[in-house]
């Protein structure tokens, strides 16, 4: 079941009709029946993952939280009867005895994540270094991945770590810690959620909010307009970019892969504005996902604007917990100490940054293609940050920072980047992206592409197909830009009177309608990022 | 304490004005370059031990705030 199939077109309204007319204090009960039945359509036998998952984090949580009250118990007398260092003996004891339960917990919850998304790609590499073939090769298991399971697991990895943090305190009921797990709008492709502000919203007892509602209906209606009249429509071009590349002009690539930048955008955008508009039809406030990422001006920038609860994720649980450990602030003394502040401030934050885009690049997918993915974007971003200083003059001078067209210029840039990195992850293989960059970059064949509009050219087959998902991405980009100006858009329509709000409304009901990708073979539910 | 971390502060960015902004988390004035060697720097300085968990915008976000968590830690 998904957004924009019947079924949900049946299961969603059932649900708002229990979860507003029965006791408020059932409603979190109502989510998690819906969330079960959710998840069950995606296949009975997967949701065994989600409950070991969820059993193990959930009773480790509540272990944690109870060896730390105890040590917090007996540290008065502790304090009293031990000398100081005998002291701190007692308090790494208990920390290193807490830091075994949190082990188990990562152990299982990254372990299954493991298992079933990285297994078969370990195998397939171990076969192929050691040149292993037919009866001698390493089987591997083709695992069907549970629907989220990349979600759910961070989800679940984030709430133990901050129980061991003394951020919160370890949900007690086993039941609710299954509904934030498996909150059914966010199961498919996330926000990756965060506990201290979703569990609060399971717990809050909602009234019907006419106002909230149709707020709630209107995200998911925008969402659903770039999914099916941007996304969808444009898949072929894409399709076509990469099974023919070896046919087409480099310049006829560039067009593809700008082409595909426009549908991951608008399928995984898409995806999340229909995700938080459903989950705020019951009153419950998902976080952002995406700030126009296409007006980022370098790349680090581009990475706080996508998918930011995954580089947020990142940033709290590998990226800062390593960076502010004992031992790398040692590693970065000594190389203050040989090679200046400089090299200090950048050259380990910025490896430990290329690692972290290294598991960017993992965790898109378990192919060379998505950890080279990942890779280029930390080397970029470390490249950028050493040469930093040797723009820093003549940008101040020039006032570079305060110029639309710099800006515009390192927009374009970015997207350049993010657009080469792109054609690394979605060619077929590594050597076909090569094949691919060699052409956009040295066989442009500008004669070649703008011959093709020649006499045998079709206005009616290679562009009318293409007009309605053209204008919507005009209407994108005006959108997003007034969002970039700080204006709601949703706000800005819903200050107009009821007349003309109602006729934006209809207006974008009726394009989808008419101009949206549908017909024979139309899959809605092939979300880009649900496979992750 | 104040002078410490302003030296600090400026060494790290001086384009920022540090006694009257208020933001400087939430406007992106300070990467994650800058926060981790401002740790660093704040850790070595007042002897203290900044965790992940006070690696919150509200803590960093302007020069008094960085000087209550200071406090905090060295007399919490």
């Amino acid at each position: 079941m998904t957004f924009l199939s019947a079924a949900f077109a049946v299961f969603f309204p059932i649900t708002l009709i229990f979860y507003y007319t029965l006791p408020k204090k059932c409603q979190w009960v109502i989510l998690l029946a819906a969330s079960t039945v959710f998840y069950l359509f995606s296949g009975p036998k997967y949701f065994i993952y989600v409950l070991a998952t969820a059993g193990v984090t959930y009773g480790c949580a509540l272990w944690v939280k109870s060896m730390a009250d105890k040590f917090a118990a007996d540290l008065p007398e502790l304090k009293k009867t031990l000398p100081k260092d005998e002291l701190q003996k007692a308090v790494k004891k208990a920390e290193s005895a807490r830091g075994k339960v949190v082990f188990l917990a990562l152990a299982v919850d990254l372990g299954i994540l493991i298992v079933l998304k990285y297994l078969d790609f370990l195998i397939g590499n171990i076969n192929s270094v050691f040149s292993l073939s037919g009866d001698s090769a390493l089987p591997t298991f083709s695992f069907v991945m549970p629907l989220g399971l990349s979600f759910y697991t961070f989800a679940a990895v984030g709430y133990i770590v901050d129980v061991s943090r003394g951020k919160y305190s370890p949900e007690k009921n086993p039941a609710k810690f299954v509904l934030f797990l498996t909150f059914f709008p966010q199961i498919f492709q996330g926000p990756i959620p965060r506990f201290e502000r979703l569990a609060p919203q399971f717990s809050a007892e909602h009234r019907f909010d006419y106002d909230n509602f149709r707020g709630g209906l209107q995200l998911a209606l925008w969402g659903t307009f770039k999914k099916v009249v941007i996304a969808d429509a444009v898949g072929g071009i894409v399709y076509r970019t990469v099974t023919n590349y070896s046919d087409m002009s480099g310049i006829r690539l560039w067009l593809g892969m700008f082409v595909w930048g426009i549908q991951l955008y608008t399928d995984f955008s898409g995806g999340i504005d229909m995700t938080r508009g459903v989950a705020e039809c019951f009153g419950i406030h998902l976080d952002e996902n995406f700030k126009r990422p296409y007006f980022a001006t370098d790349l680090t920038d581009y990475w706080n604007r996508w998918h930011i609860t995954l580089s947020d994720w990142l940033r709290d649980y590998f990226f800062y917990p390593i960076a502010l450990s004992k031992r790398f602030a040692r590693f970065s003394k000594s190389l203050k100490k040989k090679f200046g502040k400089f090299i200090a401030k950048t050259v380990p934050v910025g490896l430990l940054s290329l690692a972290l885009f290294t598991l960017v690049g993992i965790w898109h997918g378990a192919n060379w293609g998505e950890v080279l993915f990942g890779v280029f974007n930390g080397v970029v971003i470390l490249i950028t940050t050493l040469m930093e200083p040797l723009f820093e003059k003549p940008r101040k001078i020039l006032k570079m920072d305060s110029s639309v067209g710099w800006h515009i210029f390192r927009s374009v840039r970015t997207f350049l980047l993010i657009t080469i990195a792109r054609v690394i992850s979605k060619a077929p293989s590594i050597p076909d992206a090569c094949r691919m960059l060699g052409k956009m970059f040295f066989k442009p064949d500008f004669a070649g592409f703008f011959g093709s509009f020649g006499s045998d050219f079709s206005f009616t087959e290679s562009i009318l197909p293409y007009l309605p998902a053209l204008a919507g991405c005009v209407l994108l980009f005006f959108v997003s830009l007034t969002e970039e100006r700080g204006h709601h858009v949703r706000d800005l329509i819903n200050e107009r009177p009821a007349p003309l709000r109602i006729a934006a409304e209809v207006m974008c009901v009726a394009y989808i309608i008419v101009f949206g990708a549908y017909g024979l073979g139309y899959d809605a539910s092939n979300f880009i990022y649900t496979n992750y | 304490m104040e002078e410490t971390l302003l030296e600090i502060l400026e060494d790290i960015n001086s384009d920022i004005d540090y006694k009257t902004e208020t933001a400087i988390i939430d406007d992106g004035l300070l990467d994650s370059f800058d926060i981790v060697a401002l740790v660093g720097e704040m850790n070595d300085a007042f002897d203290i031990n900044i965790s992940v968990v006070d690696l919150i915008p509200e803590n960093f976000n302007s020069l008094q705030a960085m000087l209550a968590l200071v406090d905090k830690l060295q007399n919490g």
